[in-house]
């Protein structure tokens, strides 16, 4: 045993250098410790950037202690380290379920090379991503753990502590998440034992693996809550999914407006999930047609299908599926994507279930050349980019600020408002008293001249100026192509905070995306693109999400889609303006009832 | 013939039952969703396929000279076109879709892994847990808040009252409302809970102990004693597990009682109706089956239920039928041993409740129902008449038809689909009285509760919920021990057996769902506004009360202005401080307010006000346009409170004295003439140690307290006569 120990030990260490010699691994961010009670400091903000959400999170403090003696590692140390043990755990795990007798060297060469595989790949779709490398350290332990124990027939002091230990090193490490994977942990470390093993209510184990289970729940009544009170009841922080009501916990927390953006997770998840399943197929063929198919095996194909109802379908298909079933009733699991832990643990799974580990990590290799990142391209190992580090603009931007600035931004940013500054950029959190007390004023048609890209004698341009809600202007064409103009030109230059495209009780027919841009020098009418002169564009809104406010503890969150207030990200002297329209609908016009001017007070 | 397709008849005479059951209750009903278009636009052409199937069965039965059988198989089917119709998208739904549907497909998996493993004990285990989870997910709602939606202040109120004052109820009350008879006791129930809990609220501080005592209530004895009420009808420990976990996932209306309106003196009653009705059915219908420890149990319960009266009516049908039986019984000791147990310790308080609370013109009384009154939304409030509802007493058939329909998609749909088979399953000797038991409970909460909307009668429809987990799990245990030993192995006979457990599982998640306040219903907890507009009245209130302007309905946290007077120590006066006003009803005559600001302060004066309270805006502009008279304290919203400033705060209204003290339950003072008529409101029952009391008009629409042949300074105490005082004197 001592000699594949040596060699997981070593590999794994070696393995984690490497890595660490790749400073573009995306990293999430984690912020500062919370104000108050000393256990709270413990919990810091974390902008997940995998899966683009906000939660809680609490480093482990065994990972930081040997971090703190390995500073050679660099800024990720804590991650590498907890990283290097989940990999010896795993390369354990498979050295010992594939019961090693005959030929143990190469069992442990195996083992080693399933459990790199594993890492690589997790590295691969997730970077150093605190959640995923938190929740993974110590499950390959647990599940070993539990084995050990129930192979070895009987449970005494010894296995007791063990499992416990580990169970609380699980929860340390994985914090609100813990209970789930430890339910995980036993069902995967059941499955790897003979039934005779199983353990019942009355049997020791049946009690040490409800104590074990209830010890997991521990971090859940320790974890901040979410804080989403300050949020109107219609207001939101990501797109609409398209579903009629809001999504809630039945049990656990659930926030009062969501903030996971399912939509932008499906549309990250879904080919990765597509792979993942085909290679489970190919794997459970494989040991279909060598008549060993495990019960690992089955798991492992049941979670890559659950995977992929998650993230293929539509979102009122998706929210009826198990995935997101179990998100709501696990405690902790509603406010963090299953699906990412469920990709994080399917290899594991696969390589566990495979009597054929080599073979398959082969595979595994050859799958992870096909993971695209969000950034594009094939057959490219794409380190740690699910994720685009670009894409996290907000995170970039705050980089840049001096440190005062930061101060300032930090509880701002470290909220679940960071969808909304990742999405439009910094400016609404200083801004903040501007967008407050903006006052939207009439405009009268003296003032201003429009002309708009349709002509329809039934809407009139005029109508936006009328001061009566109920004339409109619209296209007259029943639809959005993204090809809509407003032009407005103003008597003299004003300054400009925002644009009010009131649409009234038209509610279904706000822009779907809204550009506004200068126009110099300024044309008398806007006739055609080549027209236009030199065009800078002030701000653009795509998709449209709604008009921006700042909630009562100044959070910026936006309003429903038909609130068409459109800010600018600075004060602006205008002289004319070009409103285009950018978005698609195919089944809905766009009208403006009202034009309001956006002054400041 | 096979034994399967003998058992083909029964299962689909159950399944066409339960089919026509489902869409005689659904009314129109749609595929999936009420978006998409009416499958069947009215329930008649819905039942159609149900009757269709029942005259196939019939067939079926005929045909294969098969006893006719009621399967529970059958009518769990049934829980399939419940999962791919509108139901489960309906509002106010216990199970409240669209994607509840998806903790469904989870259970079915789960059921589909139990039930091939036979894993009876992780039932067991399932069942103990849910009880954790619920009562885990009230506490973690609450977070350190007191309940606080509707009558939970006022049942906090009365039980702090009685932590102080029984035996000694009724009494009078002097802060509130310059003196009320303080006798709701009786009629609101509070009684059990406080006898219930004594231990807890004896010991402990009722404002940190008030929440446990409603988990205790509702997590504790409901669970417990629908289990032992299973039990006791012959289930065995893991059917009257799943009994328990069914009571507690009955239905969305018991937590609306519970939680929302805060009726506890009903909840408590009605979650001791099954043990008695378990208890009684042994007793009079196999008594040789009596153990003797039962009678204390029955004697304990019966009278802790009966202090809810209307819980009385539940029994009717069992008496009616025990009639007959009755010279039998009494030759039984232990039948006289509960009968004179119950008698001797209900008699007193019945006596005194009869005569005390006026019951007899309560019942005649036009009132509207409590969830009319409960919606403070209603246009009935905002026009100042009362609802119409009371006028009508006439039993509508489309009414009727609307509150069951109502009441079912607020139901466990397995208490509904499964009731029949559970009533066969039960033991023959007890299956007339349960049957008669539940028809009786449909009668009363669809039919008479249109006659006496007062009485809110539609409440039996949820203890006839609570009542049905035990015949209904009677008939789960039954269904999923058949498939397991299903010697056909059809998948297909199984399958009604996950539908059912599946429901089982999913159910105390959608009750948590509830209980994290997620749902349509939603109930409150005390605000820090609340606390704030306490502080407020405690600072600066003096010697004097606190006047609470326009009406008060439910405007401290959601819920009623009772412990007011309790958690501020100072006297005050509002319109409605509990659930007694039908209308809108202002403290002060409307003539008052457009007389001007002479006319209030006059009547301020007389009420001796030292603070100001408004929360209506016409209240609060005048309060604040009259800035010589009010100064302005602070706002809690939706409060706004002003101090009176040319207030001379006198309890007296002729003579001189000083009030020092007043308690709960009396008045103390001390008087420097022989003669003074005090601002506090007189009864009849009031009496003095030193002086005579007599009532005296006042301009507030009371009688002012009149004291005469006083002795000078010495200490003169005012109270109510004694208990039985009162009775003899019918009631005043």
């Amino acid at each position: 045993m001592a000699v594949p120990v040596i060699i997981f030990v070593l590999c794994a260490l070696l393995f984690e250098a490497l890595l660490a010699l790749f400073p573009t691994f995306n990293a999430d961010n984690l912020g500062p410790g919370m104000p108050g009670l000393e256990f709270a400091r413990a919990w810091r903000p974390l902008i997940n950037t995998s899966s683009n959400s906000f939660l809680y999170w609490r480093p482990d403090f065994l990972h930081s202690l040997i971090a703190t003696n390995l500073p050679w590692l660099g800024q990720n140390s804590e991650l590498i380290v907890a990283s290097a043990l989940g990999t010896i755990g795993a390369a354990l795990l498979f050295y010992i379920v594939g019961d090693p007798k005959e030929r143990p060297l190469r069992a442990a060469l195996q083992s080693t090379c399933a459990a790199l595989v594993w890492t690589l790949t997790l590295r691969t779709l997730f970077g150093f991503d605190h959640v995923i490398i938190g929740c993974m350290t110590w499950l390959p332990w647990l599940v070993l753990g539990v084995v050990w124990s129930l192979r070895r027939g009987s449970l005494n002091t010894s296995s007791f502590i063990v499992i416990l230990f580990l169970t609380w090193r699980l929860a340390s490490s994985a914090n609100q998440l813990a209970f789930g994977l430890a339910i995980l942990a036993w069902v995967l470390a059941l499955a790897c034992c003979d039934r005779h093993l199983w353990p019942t209510a009355n049997s020791r184990a049946g009690i040490l693996m409800l104590i074990s289970l209830a010890l997991s729940l521990l971090p859940l009544a320790q974890a901040p809550y979410v804080n989403t009170q300050g949020f109107p009841v219609d207001s939101h922080l990501v797109s609409h999914d398209g579903l009629p009501a809001m999504v809630r916990a039945l049990v656990g927390e659930s926030p009062r407006i969501p903030f996971i953006n399912r939509l932008w997770l499906k549309e990250s998840l879904k080919d990765c999930s597509v792979i993942f399943f085909a290679l489970s197929a190919i794997a459970f063929y494989l040991c279909h047609r060598r008549r060993a198919v495990s019960k690992l095996m089955w798991y492992a194909l049941g979670l890559a299908l659950i995977i992929l109802f998650d993230t293929l379908p539509i979102e009122h298909v998706a929210q009826i599926a198990p995935l997101a079933a179990l998100g709501r009733i696990i405690p902790g699991y509603f406010l963090y994507p299953c699906a990412y832990l469920g990709l994080a643990t399917l290899p594991l799974l696969l390589l566990l279930a495979s009597p054929q580990r080599a073979l398959l990590s082969t595979i595994c290799l050859g799958a992870l050349a096909l993971v695209p990142p969000t950034s594009g391209g094939y057959m490219q190992l794409a380190l740690g980019k699910l994720v685009d580090l670009a894409s996290q603009r907000a995170l970039a931007e705050y980089s840049l600020l001096n440190a005062s600035e930061q101060q300032t931004l930090q509880p701002v940013i470290y909220s679940p408002s960071y969808t909304i500054l990742n999405a439009i950029g910094l400016w609404p959190a200083f801004e903040q008293d501007r967008i407050k007390h903006t006052d939207f004023m009439p405009v009268r048609a003296e003032e201003v001249s429009i002309t708009a890209s349709t002509t329809d004698p039934r809407y009139s341009t005029s109508a936006m100026l009328d001061r009566d809600e109920a004339t409109r202007w619209a296209t007259g064409r029943a639809s959005q192509h993204g090809d809509e103009w407003i032009y407005i030109k103003f008597a003299k230059p004003i300054q400009l905070s925002a644009l009010e495209l009131d649409v009234a009780g038209y509610f279904t027919d706000f822009p779907r995306g809204v550009r506004l841009s200068a126009l110099t020098p300024c044309p008398e009418a806007n006739l055609s693109p080549e027209a236009r002169g030199n065009v800078h564009e002030l701000v653009h809104y795509w998709p449209w999400e709604g008009a921006l406010e700042i909630s009562k503890f100044g959070f910026p969150y936006f309003q429903p889609q038909h609130q068409v207030r459109i800010f600018l990200p600075k004060v602006e002297t205008i002289e004319c303006l070009l409103v285009e329209q950018t978005g698609f609908a195919p089944q809905h016009d766009w009208s403006v009832a009202e034009l309001r001017l956006g002054l400041v007070q | 013939m096979s034994r399967a397709l003998r058992h083909t008849g029964n299962v689909l005479l159950s399944f066409g039952l339960g089919l026509s059951l489902l869409t005689a209750l659904a009314g129109s009903l749609s595929f999936w969703s009420s978006e998409h278009p009416d499958l069947f636009p009215a329930a008649r052409y819905g039942m159609i396929p149900g009757v269709l199937l029942v005259a196939l069965g019939l067939l079926v039965i005929k045909s294969s000279d098969t006893q006719l059988r009621l399967s529970a198989a059958g009518f769990a089917w049934t829980l399939l076109p419940l999962f791919l119709i509108d139901w489960l998208t309906r509002s106010y739904n216990l199970f409240q879709g669209p994607f509840i549907r998806g903790e469904l497909i989870l259970g079915l998996f789960a059921a589909f892994l139990i039930l091939n493993a036979r894993g009876w004990r992780a039932l067991r285990i399932f069942s103990l847990c849910s009880l954790a989870l619920l009562a885990c997910a009230f506490l973690f709602e609450s977070q350190g808040r007191i309940l606080s939606s509707d009558d939970h202040p006022s049942f906090f109120y009365r039980l702090s009252l009685l932590k102080s004052q029984f035996p000694q109820i009724p009494f009078y009350y002097p802060y509130w409302n310059a003196g009320i008879d303080q006798r709701d006791f009786f009629a609101t129930g509070s009684l059990n809970i406080f006898l219930l809990l004594w231990p807890i609220i004896r010991f402990f501080d009722l404002a940190h102990s008030y929440n446990i005592l409603i988990a205790i209530t509702l997590f504790c004895l409901m669970p417990v004693s629908v289990y032992t009420a299973s039990r006791i009808s012959g289930g065995r420990p893991t059917a009257a597990l799943f009994s328990a976990v069914l009571a507690i996932c009955s239905s969305l209306l018991w937590y609306r009682w519970a939680l929302k309106y805060g009726t506890m003196g009903f909840v408590a009653s009605a979650s001791l109706i099954p043990l008695n009705l378990a208890l009684l059915n042994r007793l009079i219908f196999e008594p040789q089956r009596w153990n003797s420890k039962f009678t204390f149990l029955t004697i304990a319960s019966l009278c802790l239920m009966l202090l809810w009266g209307p819980s009385g009516l539940v029994f009717i049908p069992l008496a009616l039928m025990a009639a007959p039986k009755i010279p039998q019984l009494f030759k039984l000791p232990h039948f006289r041993h509960v009968a004179l147990g119950v008698l001797l310790l209900s008699l007193p308080w019945i006596t005194i409740f009869y005569s005390v609370s006026q019951v007899g013109k309560f019942v005649s009384t036009k009132r509207p129902s409590y969830e009319m009154m409960a919606d403070e939304k209603s246009p009935q409030y905002n026009q100042g008449k009362p609802s119409t509802s009371s006028d009508n007493k006439s039993v509508s058939p489309r009414q009727t038809l609307k509150v069951l329909r109502e009441t079912s998609v607020s139901t466990n749909p397995l208490l509904i689909l499964l009731l029949v088979p559970g009533l066969a399953a039960l033991r023959r000797r007890q299956r007339g009285s349960w049957v008669a038991t539940t028809v009786w409970l449909i009668v009363l909460g669809t039919t008479l509760s249109q006659v006496k909307p007062q009485l809110e009668l539609d409440r039996m429809l949820v203890i006839l919920s609570i009542c049905s987990s035990i015949p209904v799990a009677l008939a789960l245990q039954r269904l999923f021990i058949s498939s397991v030993y299903n010697r056909t192995h059809l998948f297909a006979a199984r399958l009604p057996a996950y539908f059912a457990l599946a429901f089982f599982l999913t159910g105390p998640f959608a009750t948590s769902f509830l209980l994290r306040n997620r749902g349509y219903d939603t109930y409150s907890f005390r605000t820090a506004s609340s606390e704030k507009l306490v502080q407020m009245i405690r600072d600066n209130a003096g010697d004097g009360r606190v006047v609470f302007t326009g009406f008060v309905l439910h405007d401290f946290s959601h819920g009623h202005l009772a412990p007011l007077p309790l958690l501020t120590g100072v006297p005050s006066v509002a319109s409605s401080p509990f659930h007694d006003q039908w209308s809108y009803k202002e403290l002060f005559p409307s003539e008052a307010f457009s007389q001007g600001v002479g006319a209030v302060e006059k009547l301020l004066d007389l009420y001796n006000s030292t603070l100001v309270v408004g929360h209506e805006e016409r209240w609060v502009n005048f309060l604040r346009e009259n800035k010589d008279h009010y100064a302005l304290v602070g706002e809690a919203l939706p409060f706004t409170v002003f101090r009176r400033k040319q207030a001379n705060p006198s309890y007296f209204v002729q003579g001189q004295g000083q009030i020092l003290k007043q308690n709960d339950n009396s008045i103390e003072l001390t008087l420097s003439s022989a003669e003074a008529v005090l601002k506090f409101r007189y009864f009849p029952f009031l009496r003095s140690n030193l002086c005579n009391v007599q009532g005296v008009p006042s301009e507030l629409g009371f009688q002012f307290i009149k004291l005469s042949a006083c002795p000078l300074n010495e200490t003169i105490k005012i109270e109510s006569c004694g208990t039985w005082c009162r009775v003899l004197q019918g009631g005043s």
